[in-house]
């Protein structure tokens, strides 16, 4: 049984899928850097077949130690990454970072139990999987049955920056202000120097706001300044160049932003503007028609009363 | 500024307290409960076809707000679960109250007609204390057959089986 | 079953009645609301409405906790209220208006929180004194108990209120407008992760708005409206006149505004 990602997450907001590529018709993972690895998400609605594998995925082999960046969408899916990595290296996996709480992120955290490792997110990470978590679960149980795992909270939260070394590996790590989500982080592969950006970068699928608009902007403003020449999206290509990959969602989230404080001004209601804005941006990236409504609603809240 | 993350082992699976759980509701519960069996979907569907057990939900139900002004409609959302269940929300409770333990006493009788050899089924949702300890406490009871089924009503729903809507049991 | 079926078949609103996806738990959704209609309108009876009340909600929310509804009442002279009930919430109840002789009630909007998929219901008191009821399902959820975030920020602001003119004045005819409050209208439900305890209820529970001394309407409001309550609502201007409103929420704080009508600009205090 499909289930459609709005529907699933229309009351919190996602990450969500890109249009259809032929299912594992390659290996899904790819080294885009030495030791840096990507498990590029399927571009499909959650379904038993993937089993919500439909986000980017990362991990990092040190002389050490592994970390994972983002865990997967579904115990199933984390089981496969974890899979994955037992097949490139001997190393525990000793953290699993969690770069904010959607579901296609996240629910594969329990695959890695047994390895008892130190999940890590944003300071506010506990309040979103605390509030969102059990609907989460009702939705990918619905679909994926035991298989939809739960969502493990992160036993150390980051406020600011922390670092994580592998073994003459580093990673870096930053919390960022309400932008994506509330408990955005993102990871700079300090080794390889890419920027490991989960969603707060988004290429060819339509960007979902569950944060804040404007703080988005201003989060990708900062990070656009970060002297690295390549990034991961959280979906999209497994390795883009940086920051020229943002710049379509930096004209999508402006433009947003334009658009709406407009309609405001104008008195537009929500109701019309929710099918009426953004009709420039509609042909650039898919599955628009499916959260475009939801993007616009999230602005009006927060622009309204700017 | 940098903080160097230190790795942290994390504990093996819970053990059992020795007590009832009197935490939160959410977390990590043990693997067992002493003197009980706990079950998993597929058998789960077997116990009920073929022995009819006493089904009980625990979950609870977020009680109005008491800020809420006098003469305000409050019905709690539809709850759905097991269909065959009976809902008692109290009865997962560490801490007890002595009514409360002698309606789940009273309900369990009558269910059972009084058979302390009666398959009984607790459940709640996944990773919650409620029905470890109402599990624990049924075995206290003296009840034979007991069985905790921790994937609870998402792990029913979650392999496709049916849920019905549940009506509260009440003391009174 | 059957005539459960085709009871709420024949009660959804004119809005809805093209090809809608029902829900397969028609009886109980039938009996929960029996037992709600009971509580609220004790033993009067609810006429069918659907002919002429139109809900406007989307069948499927793109935010559980802020989903514009919208009610069209045609042809019907003399409306004196008109209740807005969303079934599976914990509080049922959403908004109870009362309209006075400034108010136009022939389409009012409110946004409001869904925590499961749900029939709303409108009902519409008559001129003559009848109760006429509509429904409409609405797909949505978890609305209820999404976080607040720290309370000294959603109190920020708190009773700001402004007015966005919806249609052009012209003196005579009705005037649509919305009128927005800010207030984070906490329903008691949204646990605050610092201190591991409820927010604690706060929301705006009535507001009084008339137009030159006359009444538009009075309004009652329960947790179930969003947070920032926007209502969108129609009164006849004359050629200057003031729309003065006057909210309270459930602390017994209150918020009042004057709005100069025609507005001279955006007008927020």
């Amino acid at each position: 049984m499909e289930l459609s990602r709005r529907r699933l997450l229309a009351a919190a907001g996602s990450c969500l899928a890109l249009p259809v590529l032929p299912a594992l018709a390659q290996d899904p993972v790819s080294e885009v850097a030495p030791g840096l690895f990507v498990r590029h998400g399927i571009d499909q609605d959650a379904n038993k077949a993937n089993r919500d594998a439909i986000a980017n995925l990362a991990f990092v082999i040190g002389r050490q130690a592994v970390a994972v960046i983002d865990p997967g969408g579904s115990r199933a899916d984390g089981e496969a990454l974890r899979s994955a990595i037992a097949a490139r290296t001997n190393l525990p996996v000793r953290w699993v970072v969690m770069t904010h709480g959607h579901p296609d992120h996240v629910f594969g955290a329990e695959a890695f139990l047994p390895e008892k490792p130190t999940f890590v997110g944003h300071a506010r990470l506990p309040e979103v999987l605390a509030s969102r978590g059990e609907y989460y679960r009702q939705g990918l149980g619905r679909i994926l049955g035991t298989d939809a795992g739960t969502v493990e909270p992160p036993g150390k939260l980051v406020d600011g920056k922390a670092e994580i070394d592998l073994g003459g590996r580093v990673l870096e790590l930053t919390a960022h202000p309400p932008a994506h989500t509330m408990a955005d982080l993102t990871v700079i592969d300090v080794g390889a120097q890419i920027l490991i950006a989960g969603d707060l970068l988004f290429v060819g699928r339509v960007p979902s706001l569950d944060g804040s608009l404007k703080g988005w902007i201003a989060v990708l403003d900062d990070l656009a300044r970060l002297p690295l020449e390549h990034a991961v999206p959280g979906h999209g290509p497994p390795l883009v160049a940086w920051p020229e990959a943002a710049k379509p969602l930096q004209h999508y989230l402006t433009a947003l932003r334009d658009e709406v404080k407009q309609a405001i001004a104008k008195n537009v209601p929500l109701e019309k503007a929710v099918t009426s804005i953004g009709r420039g941006e509609r042909g650039k990236w898919k599955l628009f028609d499916d959260y475009q409504g939801r993007n616009v609603t999230e602005a009006y809240r927060e622009l309204e009363w700017d | 500024m940098k903080a160097v993350l230190v790795a942290a082992v994390l504990a093996a699976s819970v053990p059992e307290p020795s007590g009832y759980w009197t935490g939160p509701n959410q977390g990590d519960t043990p693997d067992t409960v002493a003197g009980a069996t706990v079950i998993h979907t597929a058998l789960l569907a077997k116990l009920i076809r073929r022995e009819r057990p006493v089904l009980i939900d625990v979950s609870p139900a977020p009680p109005p707000p008491p800020e809420l002004p006098a003469g305000t409609v409050w019905m709690a959302p539809p709850h759905r679960d097991i269909p065959g269940s009976v809902w008692l929300q109290e009865a997962g409770k560490g801490d007890l109250p002595p009514e409360a333990e002698d309606f789940y006493r009273a309900t369990l009788e009558r269910l059972t007609h009084g058979s302390k050899a009666h398959a009984v089924v607790l459940y709640c949702h996944p990773k919650c204390w409620l029905s470890w300890n109402a599990a624990k406490r049924a075995v206290s009871f003296g009840y034979q057959q007991v069985y905790w089924y921790p994937d609870g009503i998402e792990g029913w729903q979650g392999a496709g089986k049916p849920v019905a809507a549940a009506e509260a049991l009440q003391p009174g | 079953m059957k005539a459960a079926v085709l009871l709420s078949v024949i009660l959804l609103s004119a809005s809805a009645a093209r090809a809608v996806e029902l829900p397969d738990d028609q009886a109980d959704r039938m009996k929960r609301w029996k037992d709600l209609s009971q509580q609220v309108f004790g033993d009067k009876k609810l006429e069918n409405g659907a002919k002429f009340i139109a809900i406007d909600a989307p069948d499927r929310a793109m935010d559980a906790a802020l989903v514009p509804v919208g009610v069209k009442i045609s042809g019907k002279t003399g409306v004196k209220a008109l209740y807005l009930l969303v079934d599976d919430n914990p509080v049922p109840l959403a908004a109870h208006f009362t309209f006075g002789p400034a108010a136009d009630p022939k389409e009012m909007k409110i946004r409001i929180r869904l925590e499961q998929y749900t029939y709303i219901h409108a009902v519409v008191e008559g001129g003559d004194g009848k109760l006429y009821q509509a429904a409409r399902f609405v797909k949505a959820a978890g609305g209820c108990s999404a976080p607040a975030g720290p309370q000294d920020e959603a109190l920020k602001g708190l009773g700001q209120m402004k007015l966005q003119t919806m249609a052009t004045y012209i003196p005579g005819k009705t005037m649509e407008v919305q009128l927005h409050i800010r207030h984070p209208n906490f329903n008691g439900m949204q646990m605050d992760q610092v201190t591991r305890y409820y927010t604690p209820a706060r929301f705006i529970n009535e507001a009084e708005v008339s137009y030159d001394g006359q009444q538009v309407f009075h309004f009652e409001g329960g947790i179930s409206m969003s947070s920032d309550p926007a209502i969108t609502f129609g009164f006849k201007p004359k050629e200057k006149g003031e729309l003065t409103v006057v909210a309270q929420d459930s602390k017994e704080t209150v918020f009042e505004h004057v709005f100069p009508i025609p507005q001279t600009e955006a007008v927020t205090q």
